[in-house]
């Protein structure tokens, strides 16, 4: 079984937000209006945040993607009370919507805060992309999923392409992957199987230095950052 | 002071009054609830910065006071102090009112209230690596238990009471410290994760506990025209005193290790911050200071009237839970970026916001017809007892928006439910 993971170049990074676009786009994300995103009730699966060092004439700005980390050992998954939160044979931590009960404590918990919680009714819409084509028969309301609000939701390494990629024998990380490392134009953001020593993923980490954020944590997260 | 106990015909002006009172803060209560559910969350305040808003801190301070008073009325049927006697009743009736607020509390916060039977699936749909899926045995388990010590106590059957009371009053001690560590156990929060929070807040539900009790002893009696019995009210006090010191300690020893760990931001925000006088003039001021003042004083802490209001300064100590919401989000933006950043943190755009924020008012002023109707039932819960003599659970909590809010919740679940 593969083990999806993420590898970010922080050297490659312009901050343009393509990623975050691409993921609302991709997951039916609600943009949010002005007024949700200054009382930070717009939900976010992707984004990228900028962190200044420094006083003004040794000012320096950094540049972070943030979507989830899928940590191998991860907080959200230790106190969701309603098993809504939990691992798949293949490392991503997927959020149930059906028995989320909307708690809240993945928040809370998520060393990150890359956990958005569903403050009003999405809308519903079609998935416009014609590949990998939307199979609802055995992933249920994937992609588009049908949420309501009141649940707390989050990335998914796009599980719904890389499922349909598997079973139709598509390469990973070459032929498909997330509609974040898509759509950055600085290719920036690299999917692969961690696993395996011949991906890309595997190669850059490989090759050259590399952080987690917050490693402290004990979290191990799957979401690597190759440093400048 | 002997006890007894006389039923009340309910056709007084007064009582008619507080029912009427009580009805209109309830439908105040339930019209809040449904208007947060249709709403959404943000009505309470409550963000993916912050996401735990005012029922959070309801909550805890319901379930400490219920704790709280449990384990107070344990004096007599466990320990045999007779002078304590006839407020141990009292004390059992309150802690079951109140973990019912606790629970209908926890239920308002969840976004999906209609799928609170999820958290009563004990071990079968329940992660129980979580502290909220503990919590949910305790608190349903110390919902059984009480009934069932008052319904002992009742029926006057003194050896069970006094065994009742022991496995009642240590569920209570875990169930407050199993709140506790809801809080406590969370690594992501700085300023939160702590051993010693469980006892903190152990602290606090004894604190607090004799506190509404000194409060509502000497409001029932004052209501019903009896006598107040001094020598009770004044140990009380003293016994309150030292529970304030303790609790105190406490969070001194909180502070600190929390100052000398490697991620003191939260810490430092919170007692020098921007919200820095909530803990200091509410906290320390009003749970500590001022109370202190007044049952240490020679002259005052002989006089009923001052002791409870040494009390009822005390019983808003819960309250200030809401400021940590706010500072520990900010503490998880210093920690996040800490790993590559050390400094400047509090520039950052992105996750590094205004911690509690202003927007947290108008959501609160929405949510305070709940919020007042908790706070108000402490009077019911007076007359309920007090007057009546033996007391009916049922009948005092209609008057507080439960079982309608709990009506709502099934209704819009048939609706909403996907």
């Amino acid at each position: 079984m593969a083990r999806w993971g993420m590898v970010i170049d922080f050297d490659k990074c312009v901050g343009c937000q393509s990623c975050s676009i691409a993921c609302k786009a991709e997951n039916n994300v609600p943009h949010g209006s002005p007024e949700e995103h200054r009382k930070r009730t717009a939900p976010f699966w992707q984004k990228v945040i900028a962190v200044s060092n420094g006083e003004y004439p040794v000012q320096r700005t950094d540049l972070i993607p943030m979507p989830c980390m899928h940590c191998d050992n991860a907080p959200c998954v230790m106190v969701c009370p309603a098993r809504a939160t939990y691992h798949r044979d293949d490392g991503i931590v997927i959020q149930n919507f059906r028995r989320c009960i909307g708690c809240k404590y993945c928040i809370v918990a998520c060393p990150y805060g890359v956990r958005s919680f569903n403050y009003k009714e999405p809308v519903e819409q079609e998935y416009h992309r014609p590949d990998p084509p939307p199979n609802r028969e055995d992933k249920g309301v994937w992609p588009y999923p049908h949420r309501v609000h009141g649940v707390v939701e989050k990335c998914t390494f796009c599980f719904h392409r890389m499922d349909e990629a598997v079973k139709q024998g598509k390469r990973v990380g070459e032929e498909v992957v997330t509609a974040c490392a898509e759509a950055c134009p600085a290719r920036a953001i690299h999917f692969g199987d961690l696993d395996d020593h011949n991906s890309e993923v595997s190669k850059l980490l490989a090759a050259r230095p590399s952080i987690r954020l917050r490693e402290g944590m004990g979290t191990h997260p799957k979401v690597y950052y190759l440093l400048k | 002071m002997s006890s007894t106990f006389v039923s009340i015909d309910g056709k007084s002006r007064g009582y008619k009054t507080l029912v009427t009172v009580l009805v209109v803060l309830a439908l105040s209560g339930l019209i809040s609830f449904v208007g947060s559910y249709i709403q959404g969350h943000q009505t309470f305040g409550s963000s993916n910065v912050i996401p735990w808003g005012m029922p959070i801190v309801l909550t805890i301070y319901l379930i400490g006071l219920s704790a709280g008073s449990l384990i107070l009325s344990s004096l007599t049927y466990v320990f045999g102090r007779e002078e304590y006697r006839p407020i141990a009743r009292m004390a059992v009736y309150l802690a079951i009112v109140l973990i019912f607020g606790a629970l209908l509390s926890i239920a308002i916060d969840l976004g999906r209230p209609e799928k609170f039977w999820r958290l009563l699936m004990f071990f079968y749909m329940n992660n129980m690596s979580s502290m909220f899926a503990i919590n949910g045995i305790l608190y349903g388990g110390y919902f059984v238990l009480t009934l069932t010590y008052l319904v002992l106590i009742f029926s006057g059957l003194t050896a069970y009471v006094k065994k009742m009371g022991v496995v009642a009053v240590c569920w209570a001690v875990l169930v407050h410290m199993g709140t506790g560590a809801i809080f406590g156990f969370i690594a992501a929060r700085e300023a939160w994760v702590s051993p010693i929070k469980p006892l903190e807040f152990l602290a606090a539900a004894i604190t607090s506990g004799v506190a509404l009790l000194i409060l509502a002893v000497v409001l029932t009696l004052k209501f019903t025209g009896r006598k107040v019995n001094r020598e009770m009210v004044v140990s009380l006090g003293r016994m309150l005193s030292v529970f304030i010191i303790i609790l105190m300690v406490l969070i001194f020893v909180d502070k600190m290790t929390h100052f000398y760990s490697p991620e003191r931001g939260a810490t430092v925000f919170m007692l020098a911050g921007q919200y820095s006088w909530m803990f200091w003039v509410l906290q320390v001021g009003l749970v500590a200071v001022v109370p202190l003042a007044i049952l240490f004083n020679p002259r005052l802490n002989k006089t009923v009237r001052y002791v409870s209001l040494g009390g009822s300064f005390c019983r808003r100590r819960h309250l200030l839970r809401e400021i940590l919401p706010g500072n520990s989000r900010r503490g998880l933006s210093a920690a996040l970026l800490s790993r590559t950043h050390r400094r400047g943190v509090g520039e950052g755009r992105g996750v590094c916001h205004n911690a509690g924020g202003d927007d947290s008012v108008p959501g609160y002023t929405g949510y305070s017809g709940l919020a007042l109707c908790a706070w108000f039932e402490v009077p019911g819960v007076i007359a309920g007892e007090g007057t009546r003599g033996r007391a009916r659970p049922g009948r005092s909590t209609r008057c507080r928006g439960i079982t309608c809010g709990r009506r709502n919740t099934c209704r819009s679940g048939n609706i909403r439910n996907h």
